[in-house]
């Protein structure tokens, strides 16, 4: 086990009215965070799984500082976060977000422009805000829109923009928000592609995802969030293989897992690494 | 239209020549303003027009699409000057055509025309940000450029939900007929106002993450160094225009 870049305790969160809306349409508080407690080590891909309204997109701003937590503490390489301004540039410096609709972070006329705004807001001289700016659309394979305005962006191009915009602040924590909806399935495997050769560079990655598949085939560790909490974490096989747990969970065991499961009853197969992951592995495996 | 304006601002043969397209622009403003109205203005309006068009190579009917408002803005604007008012004893007020007055209406019209004109051009010739780059050189407050860029990105992204909203309002019979259009529009205006709203604390929100302290910095790319005969070129057709205007003045009206 490596060293923990992010904790967090006890974390409370509630959307202000909430409380009275959710006692008006039975109790449930969609999207706040209740008593939830994470660990997330060094250069980890860890993938966060849950439906609808779990708590994922809130988990994730309070993560890189975004939100202020009602309770509870996140510490950042062992040490409590704060909302000063000295305290949120550390903050965003080592931990970046990158959120589910690119519109939402993308505000300047041309694509160069909107990637060297979170450098320069870090202080750093021109020509260093140039060079990462130049690295991180490279790095995307989008150094070609460099002058385009943002607004002729398609879909996948403008999430690309998004994340060159987090990653040339050099983030040792990278959080993405369901980076992969929307996204057809050449941008998926050109995104996975990319989250490959990030994490290759020793970035941590949070992902916060429903699809299921892919929190198999990419992730270390999965944790699964329900209502404002964790309710299981532990290595992807493991927790989304148990059809019942993840029923309860509202989400769908993977279908490379179902496939495996039918693959055994029916042709005996077996494997000692525990089961496969991907589509091909399965493939593999039946051949032999 | 601003859609298609924008496309050829970054599409058109001159869109990385800036400082040129900047100078030309500034210049003919200034030459459809001082000048006399005819030729100069008209001249003006002439060369803009032709230098977008075959020069840059921009669609006539785009260009034309962008000085069709301001043409109409214009016309209603002049329309009044041909009209004088007198009291009458008998009538108690009497309405004529103006002769001063139509003198007065088409300097008035030329000169603007002109004008217009020249911020068409820059317009379809020069994409904004590039435009945003030059004043960020020139020094302007970066609160203007805050706004201009702002502004920029929103109509856009407005643009694109407007569009959205009436497309499925069309497509659940919306606009049949005046009453459900006139209801349909109020509805579509309101619910902007409230996604207005929602997409800014978004923004904010989005921003805050890479370290918004109420300033949007953000870097040019390096722009592309103006030709020096290219200027030369356009400064010296400009002074053509200059004596030509004030040879017709002392010639021909004496």
């Amino acid at each position: 086990m490596g060293d923990t870049v992010l904790e967090v305790k006890d974390l409370h969160y509630r959307y202000s009215g909430a409380s009275e809306l959710c006692q008006r349409c039975g109790g449930h508080r969609t999207g706040a965070i209740d008593g939830l407690d994470l660990t997330i080590v060094r250069g980890q891909r860890l993938a966060l799984l849950g439906a609808n309204g779990a708590g994922k997109s809130t988990l994730l701003q309070l993560l890189n500082g975004t939100l202020r937590p009602t309770r509870g503490t996140v510490l950042l390489e062992g040490l409590a976060t704060d909302h000063t301004r000295k305290g949120l540039l550390r903050w965003r410096q080592k931990v970046g977000l990158v959120f589910q609709n690119a519109d939402d972070q993308l505000f300047a006329a041309t694509v160069f422009q909107d990637v060297s705004y979170g450098p320069l807001n870090l202080g750093l001289p021109e020509v260093e805000v140039r060079s990462r700016t130049e690295e991180a659309l490279s790095f995307l394979g989008i150094a070609d829109l460099a002058d385009s305005p943002v607004h002729t962006l398609s879909g996948g191009q403008r999430k690309r923009v998004a994340i060159a915009g987090v990653m040339a602040m050099r983030p040792e924590v990278l959080i993405l928000d369901e980076p992969t909806a929307g996204l057809d399935a050449l941008g998926t495997a050109q995104f996975l592609s990319f989250l490959e050769r990030l994490s290759a560079r020793g970035t941590t990655i949070v992902l916060a995802i429903h699809d299921t598949d892919l929190a198999l085939a990419w992730a270390d560790d999965v944790a699964v969030l329900m209502h404002g909490r964790v309710v299981r974490r532990g290595a992807p096989p493991e927790v989304l293989s148990d059809q019942e747990f993840m029923t309860g969970a509202h989400l769908r065991v993977p279908l490379v897992l179902e496939g495996w499961e039918w693959a055994t009853r029916l042709c005996g197969a077996r494997t000692t690494d525990g089961p496969p992951r991907t589509m091909e592995q399965i493939f593999r495996l039946l051949q032999k | 239209m601003i859609q298609s304006l924008d496309l050829w601002a970054n599409a058109n043969r001159w869109h990385d020549r800036v400082v040129e397209n900047g100078v030309a622009a500034g210049g003919w403003l200034l030459m459809a303003m001082l000048l006399p109205p005819f030729p100069g203005a008209l001249i003006v309006f002439f060369i803009a027009m032709t230098t977008a068009t075959v020069g840059a190579g921009v669609p006539g009917r785009v260009v034309a699409g962008a000085m069709a408002v301001p043409c109409v803005f214009l016309a209603v604007g002049v329309l009044p000057l041909l009209w004088s008012v007198h009291p009458s004893p008998d009538t108690g007020l009497v309405v004529e055509f103006s002769r001063a007055g139509l003198a007065t209406a088409v300097a008035t019209g030329l000169r603007s025309l002109g004008a217009t004109s020249a911020l068409i051009f820059l317009c379809v010739t020069t994409p904004l940000s590039a435009q945003m780059g030059l004043l960020r050189q020139w020094h302007v407050p970066d609160f203007l450029l805050d706004i201009m860029s702002l502004t920029y990105r929103l109509i856009f992204l407005f643009d694109d939900v407007l569009e959205r909203r009436i497309t499925a309002q069309a497509g659940r019979l919306g606009y049949r007929d005046f009453r459900t259009g006139f209801r349909s529009v109020s509805l579509v205006v309101a619910s902007l106002f409230v996604h207005t709203l929602a997409r800014a604390q978004a923004m904010e929100r989005g921003l805050a993450g890479r370290g918004y302290d109420g300033t949007l910095r953000v870097l040019d790319r390096s722009p592309r160094q103006p030709q020096t005969h290219r200027l030369v070129g356009i400064v010296t057709l400009q002074g053509l225009v200059v004596v030509f205007s004030l040879a017709w003045e002392v010639f021909f009206r004496g």
